[in-house]
């Protein structure tokens, strides 16, 4: 089996971990699902169990437009609606799927994609940062790491690929979110609803 | 050829046995300002859908080559079933958002705009809602499920909610648990209180069951048809953006980006901190939006719609061999006639010189 089928499922773990954390916020679980479906997915096709490589392009296309962003709105504005409401952080992450859709499918461009996330995680590392965050920022400069070494087909372990490394860089990333105490302070935010319904 | 061509006879028939099943009846169901309004807009609907109608196409077209996993075998009648069950479930989710994000309610908002119910209001459809709505199929088309299954379902859809639209058929039994009837959708056009944000289903009502958002019609209540911001206009141009218009004037007057940002994406009745809450509504004293007209300019008005429709017919039939600037150059007649008569039907001057 290829080493992609088992840091797929290192990845996946990971997301499974952070959603099962409760006390996340909303956004970062629906970030962490969405990167957990497309490793699942990654799984599936490289051990050659039930391969639906359509999907999981789409998945990883979902990550890299959606679910990044996602996560850096949750990482820059913790208190935000986008961040720990449901339906604010479904309209973003639709939002940035249309974006991905229209880059990928109709511009053909990916590297529009594969640009605005490393634009997200490159502010996630400057506000961690700035915050003090030292230990989460360093595990996020890892995510970041092994996506530019995936961009740039790098090969810098003899028995991983680059696709390797992006996987476990986005591991060892949030495996940092989730494990920094960066929302544990705002939990309660999640219970706040603005008025919402109407006719 | 555009499936709405047989729609158009088949709509107007149905009104036409509604009406007289009414007047048979004693009831009055009907006001023919309201309707023709709702027809126009219909028809308005109908030229912008055509002339934008391959955007849905093109995306759903992309999505589907690119990362449309399956095959499925079409003559196979669980394909289309299974195809249906699904477009109508994530129908619902359009519709709700539709209904609870003041940006795309700003594009619905023209369907409730009635406060009549009837078959006509059924073809009260938005000519500015068709840009956001192919997001939701997506997953339609990631499964693999052909082009020409995705625009079937759709259009059956379409077609089954327009007899829902009546005030003259009452609860249906069994088929209220689990299908859309005239009964459960009529406490959706309501504007009581236990009718907001209220059945959003298209073909199947389970999903309202179970997503929380189901409710019974009440005898002891009478369902107050129309919205909260009422439109207030007989000009269908003006019913397809003035929520837009509304909402551009709360953005303005709304100080802090965060807020601006929720007057869009919030829903419909939020407010922003310190403004004055809406004022309670009293089914009992709600008033009908109406302007005097006299015979001849209603007959004028009829005489209009009907152009309009005929224009609209001619235009389905020819639009694939039309080039875009004659294809907008029908638009704008059907357009012009419509505007004209929306405003000479609510224009206090013209009124006062014709009762004059």
């Amino acid at each position: 089996m290829p080493s992609l089928a088992y840091t797929d499922g290192l990845l996946a773990l990971v997301c499974l971990w952070l959603l099962s954390r409760a006390g996340l916020p909303l956004g970062v679980r629906i970030a962490a699902g969405t990167l957990g479906l497309a490793a699942v997915l990654g799984v599936l096709r490289f051990s050659g169990l039930y391969p639906i490589p359509q999907w999981h392009q789409f998945a990883s296309m979902l990550g890299a437009c959606a679910a990044f962003p996602l996560l850096a709105v949750a990482v820059l504005w913790p208190d935000s609606a986008v961040a720990r409401q449901p339906k604010f952080a479904a309209l973003f992450f639709i939002g940035m799927a249309v974006v991905g859709v229209l880059a990928v499918g109709v511009a053909q461009k990916r590297v529009l994609v594969d640009a605005l996330t490393v634009i997200s995680v490159v502010a996630m590392v400057i506000t961690l940062g700035r915050g003090g965050r030292w230990p989460t920022a360093l595990t996020t400069v890892l995510m970041l790491a092994g996506m530019l070494l995936f961009a740039a087909k790098a090969s810098v372990v003899p028995a991983l690929v680059p696709g390797d490394l992006l996987h476990i860089g986005t591991a060892i990333g949030l495996l940092g979110l989730g494990s920094s105490s960066l929302w544990q302070d705002t939990s309660s935010m999640e219970t706040q609803e603005p008025q919402l319904h109407g006719a | 050829m555009q499936p709405f061509i047989f729609v158009i006879p088949v709509a107007l028939l149905m009104i036409a046995i509604e009406l007289w099943v009414a007047r048979r009846r004693g009831l009055q169901v009907y006001r023919l300002k309201d309707s023709i309004t709702s027809l126009n807009v219909g028809t308005i609907s109908q030229f912008v859908i055509t002339l934008g109608a391959g955007m849905n196409i093109f995306m759903y077209s992309v999505v589907l080559d690119k990362f449309g996993a399956f095959d499925w075998d079409t003559s196979n009648p669980l394909t289309w079933i299974l195809a249906l069950v699904l477009y109508d479930f994530f129908y619902y989710w359009v519709h709700r958002t539709g209904h609870e994000v003041n940006l795309f309610w700003a594009a619905h908002v023209i369907h409730h705009s009635s406060e009549e119910f009837n078959l006509s209001t059924a073809l009260r459809q938005s000519a500015t809602g068709f840009y956001f709505k192919w997001v939701f199929y997506v997953p339609l088309a990631l499964l693999g499920f052909p082009m020409k299954v995705y625009l079937t379902v759709a259009f059956i859809d379409l077609v089954y909610q327009i007899w829902v639209h009546t005030q003259l058929v009452g609860r249906l039994g069994f088929l209220e648990w689990f299908m859309v009837t005239p009964s459960n959708h009529r406490v959706h056009h309501g504007q009581n209180e236990y009718c907001l944000d209220k059945n959003y289903g298209g073909i199947f009502s389970v999903w309202d069951r179970m997503f929380g958002t189901y409710a019974d019609e009440r005898v002891d209540e009478p369902v107050v048809y129309g919205v909260r911001k009422p439109l207030h206009s007989w000009n269908p141009i003006w019913g397809n953006v003035y929520h837009y218009t509304l909402m551009w004037q709360q953005i303005r007057s709304t100080s802090g980006w965060r807020n601006k940002l929720m007057c869009v994406f919030a829903g419909p009745a939020w407010l922003p901190p310190g403004a004055a809450p809406a004022p309670e509504f009293v089914p009992e004293k709600f008033e009908r939006f109406d302007t005097p007209a006299p015979g001849w300019m209603q007959a004028l008005g009829v005489f209009a719609c009907g152009l309009g429709m005929s224009v609209l017919v001619h235009f389905l039939l020819v639009a694939k061999n039309l080039a875009p600037g004659q294809a907008l150059g029908y638009s704008a007649a059907a357009l012009l006639a419509y505007l004209v008569i929306g405003w000479l039907w609510q224009r206090p001057s013209v009124m006062e010189a014709a009762h004059a």
